[in-house]
């Protein structure tokens, strides 16, 4: 439940932009509103980043679980740690469900 | 190495070089970044031809950045696209066409139109920009990415809406008006692709589409997507930026800003059918669509009647043009699920609406530009204090008679062609929508009956005895779009059977569109 709280901020932050666009008159404070929304759609992006209790995700079955079988093509390999560290997983064996 | 294969990247390539060229030729010779901006486009426009004669005959083609060979999508085995790709499609390709036509001629326009104004290095490398922002919405098969190319496209439009200076008040508010919506649509744009993201890990179109299962994230994204590039498009509960933006930027700004919105419409679509397509509740959806399109029609050309701005008259008659294309298109969603009302009349719908974009594209950009004609000579955006033009202004009369005749329907031009699909196919869904779409026709007419006559008409007044004939570059844009017009109001079959009928099914076969990436056609 707690996990959720940065959502909550998502909304707040997204609801408030909207309200002042639409009811502010002030250039400043309409320019504030983007600013807000703004916040809000990163913060949004940003918390996705980590997935409670998930997996690493087996694109090459067998070449995880052996510890170096990573593939030969550069560009799979980091495209498979940038697709571990989205799923936090911090060590090639395996991943924290406590982290 | 084989160029062919590389023709998708050299259509932007080209123009985002010379935008950072342009600046530079322009320290040494200020006349030189016009041509050069001309020659940039007309390369990209000669390309985008090249292609769409391939895309045509042989199918959708795909360009991976960073692979290996460009058509690469998935490599080493993997189950889903990894890199960033162009896929282009007969529906991308149908909208790069009216793009890379309307950017050429608006850079042919320019060379006079904008000669006494200071800083044309800028305005050109803006012109080159906006155009890649625009091919790149319309090209790109990653959701990401079309989020990028909205904001090149975006940033490169406020500052050319309000380009004549800010010091005169009027283009600062509409950029300003821009701005908020833009930065807002783009916003929200990146919120529903996180969503995605979350949920899928796949940025790709094809990706997405092929997993997508229309859960309670994904009905939020297309909540997202649908309102935000409807307002983008102009649609009419959002729509009080167009009258601002099309009316203070210079005229083949306008022209080419009518061509952005159209690449929202087309990301409408594209969201929809391709996306989404049967998974989302398709009737509801489509009327929604559909809903949208009326409201942008009615109120589009009732607000038009009573200007007295030429330039913000037609910019109320783009968002009410707007309105066919979302009620052809929406009726087609509408009856996307049910494959014999398809075949009756939906495909028939479709291709009203998706026609209607080109033709939309190329009489709204003549009149634009007409009027652009009429201030370059007159100096005056009011109708009230124009008249008798046509005795020193023959050729822009006779293209501002092809362009009226166009918007409101007339049998031997191109808005005809559409607007007869339109009717007949929603008739057979909802009598009442096509009989709306005829009191809209009709008082377009009207509209444009008035800014003809007030205009062009009547005796030749004191104050404009100076007045000659616009400068030979740009009667030259006027004629070609002109000429566009008449041949697709002579010819519609040709174009609806070899370019129009292949983009809508390709919209509708979402099957296809995801098979060119994931193989398994």
């Amino acid at each position: 439940m707690i996990g959720n709280l940065p959502y909550v901020a998502v909304v707040i932050f997204i609801g408030l932009g909207i309200y002042t666009l639409m009811f502010k008159k002030n250039l400043i404070k309409i320019a504030i509103g983007v600013v807000l929304i703004e916040n809000g759609v990163n913060l949004f992006l940003i918390t996705l980043g980590y997935k409670k209790r998930s997996n690493c995700p087996d694109l090459y079955p067998g070449t995880l679980r052996a510890g170096n079988g990573l593939a030969n093509s550069s560009s799979t390999d980091s495209y498979q740690y940038s697709y571990r560290y989205r799923n936090y997983c911090p060590d090639i064996v395996g991943c924290h469900d406590d982290l | 190495m084989n160029l062919s294969n590389h023709i998708p990247i050299l259509i932007i390539a080209i123009p985002l070089l010379a935008a950072f060229l342009v600046p530079l030729i322009g320290r040494i010779n200020k006349k030189a970044t016009g041509i050069l901006t001309t020659l940039a486009l007309s390369v990209s426009l000669v390309l985008t031809i090249v292609l769409a004669v391939k895309i045509l005959s042989v199918g959708p083609q795909v360009y991976v950045f960073g692979a290996t060979s460009p058509s690469l999508t998935l490599p080493s085995g993997l189950k889903f696209p990894i890199r960033i790709m162009f896929q282009i499609d007969a529906m991308g390709i149908f909208m790069g066409l009216i793009t890379a036509v309307v950017s050429f001629v608006g850079a042919i326009y320019s060379l006079v139109f904008m000669k006494q104004h200071s800083g044309l290095d800028k305005y050109y490398s803006l012109l080159l920009l906006l155009t890649v922002g625009v091919f790149g919405m319309e090209f790109t098969g990653d959701i990401f990415n079309f989020f990028v190319f909205l904001e090149i496209a975006s940033i490169a439009s406020v500052a050319l809406i309000s380009f004549r200076g800010i010091d005169l008040g009027e283009p600062a508010e509409a950029g300003f008006k821009y701005m908020v919506v833009s930065s807002i649509s783009a916003l929200m744009v990146l919120f529903a692709v996180g969503i995605f993201y979350g949920q899928y890990d796949i940025l790709n179109f094809a990706g997405i589409a092929s997993v997508i299962k229309y859960s309670q994230l994904d009905k939020i994204a297309l909540g997202l997507l649908i309102p935000v590039l409807a307002m983008k498009a102009g649609a009419v509960p959002m729509h009080m930026w167009t009258p601002d933006a099309y009316s203070e930027a210079p005229a083949p700004i306008t022209m080419m800003l009518v061509a952005a919105s159209q690449a929202s419409l087309y990301a409408l679509f594209r969201v929809v059918f391709s996306l989404y397509n049967i998974s989302l509740n398709a009737l509801t959806v489509g009327w929604i669509i559909i809903i949208f399109g009326l409201l942008s029609m009615f109120i589009g050309v009732t607000m038009a009647i009573i200007q007295k701005d030429i330039k913000r008259l037609m910019a109320y008659h783009a968002v009410s043009q707007t309105g066919y294309m979302f009620l052809g298109v929406g009726v087609g969603l509408a009856v996307l699920a049910n494959p014999i009302a398809l075949n009756q009349y939906g495909i028939t719908a479709m291709e009203g609406g998706i026609f209607h974009i080109m033709n939309h594209a190329m009489y709204k950009g003549l009149l634009f530009l007409t009027a652009g004609a009429l201030f370059f000579r007159t100096g005056t955006k009011n109708l009230d204090k124009m008249g008798g033009l046509a005795h020193s202004m023959k050729y822009t009369t006779i293209f501002f008679i092809i362009g009226a005749a166009a918007i409101a329907g007339l049998p031997p031009f191109n808005g005809f062609a559409s607007k007869l699909l339109i009717y007949e196919s929603v008739y057979r869904f909802n009598p009442l929508l096509s009989i709306i779409a005829m009191v809209v026709s009709i008082l377009t007419l009207a509209s444009f009956v008035k800014v003809f006559h007030s205009a062009f008409l009547g005796p030749k007044l004191p104050q404009f005895k100076e007045v000659k004939e616009v400068p030979r570059s740009m009667v030259f844009a006027m004629a070609v779009l002109s000429c566009i017009i008449i041949f697709f109001g002579l010819f519609p079959d040709l174009i609806v059977k070899n370019l129009v009928h292949p983009a809508v099914m390709s919209l509708i076969e979402q099957f296809k569109y995801t098979g060119t990436v994931l193989g398994g056609m």
